[in-house]
């Protein structure tokens, strides 16, 4: 799997840290570091968690062209 | 969702995240086989060549390896502390304290004498060393991977 810099260019416009994503959505953050770097394929509910903290679709964020 | 979760899964999924979950029980199967084939070889073992350790020796090489893995690869993968568990220094400062009593504890055996090996099979003297190694192991496995991922946390330069 590829890093998937959209979250982290998302997070970092939001001005949260990868535990700030982390606890907003309920999870680690060795598992929302495990997202970005492409290690982990979340679910899709954790996915529309991730996009609803940061305020992108799912498209934004996890659509690979 | 359907209401098919039990109790139990209720209670996981409230401790550990997807990915915790998806770890430990990858882990929990391995440890499953390798109790599995513990046991098999100390049978097979004692039914051709008799006794390779004293009873409560025996019992607690059977039960420490297992649980020694599960930590070890738990702690590694960042699937053994539950998400509402704000921090860890308690749990870890605990387990040193416990791990480090029994190690001292089987060290002042040998200095009073005690042999690790007696007539030919592992001594009961064992049994404090074989009870502070999950503990221990978890701590080391702790403290490595604290110093590891330092490099992994949210300031770190793109890899």
């Amino acid at each position: 799997m590829t890093k998937n810099l959209k979250i982290k260019a998302a997070r970092a416009a939001k001005d949260m840290t990868q535990k700030d994503l982390a606890e907003a959505v309920g999870v680690t953050r060795q598992t929302m570091n495990a997202i970005e770097m492409g290690d982990y394929n979340p679910t899709l509910n954790l996915c529309i968690s991730i996009c609803k903290v940061l305020g992108k679709t799912l498209d934004e964020l996890f659509w690979e062209e | 969702m359907a209401e098919t979760k039990s109790k139990l899964d209720s209670y996981y999924s409230k401790h550990y995240d997807e990915r915790q979950l998806i770890s430990r029980y990858r882990i929990s199967f391995e440890t499953m086989w390798l109790t599995l084939i513990l046991i098999f070889i100390s049978g097979m073992f004692k039914v051709f060549y008799g006794p390779w350790a004293a009873d409560n020796t025996e019992m607690m090489v059977l039960l420490s390896l297992p649980t020694t893995y599960f930590a070890v690869r738990a702690v590694w993968k960042g699937a053994y502390f539950s998400i509402q568990q704000k921090s860890y220094t308690w749990t870890i400062v605990s387990f040193t304290f416990v791990g480090l009593l029994n190690l001292a504890a089987f060290i002042i055996s040998i200095i009073n004498g005690g042999t690790v090996i007696e007539n030919g099979i592992l001594s009961e003297n064992l049994f404090q060393f074989f009870l502070a190694l999950p503990f221990l192991a978890l701590v080391i496995t702790y403290a490595v991977k604290k110093i590891m991922s330092k490099n992994e946390e949210d300031e770190e330069p793109d890899e």
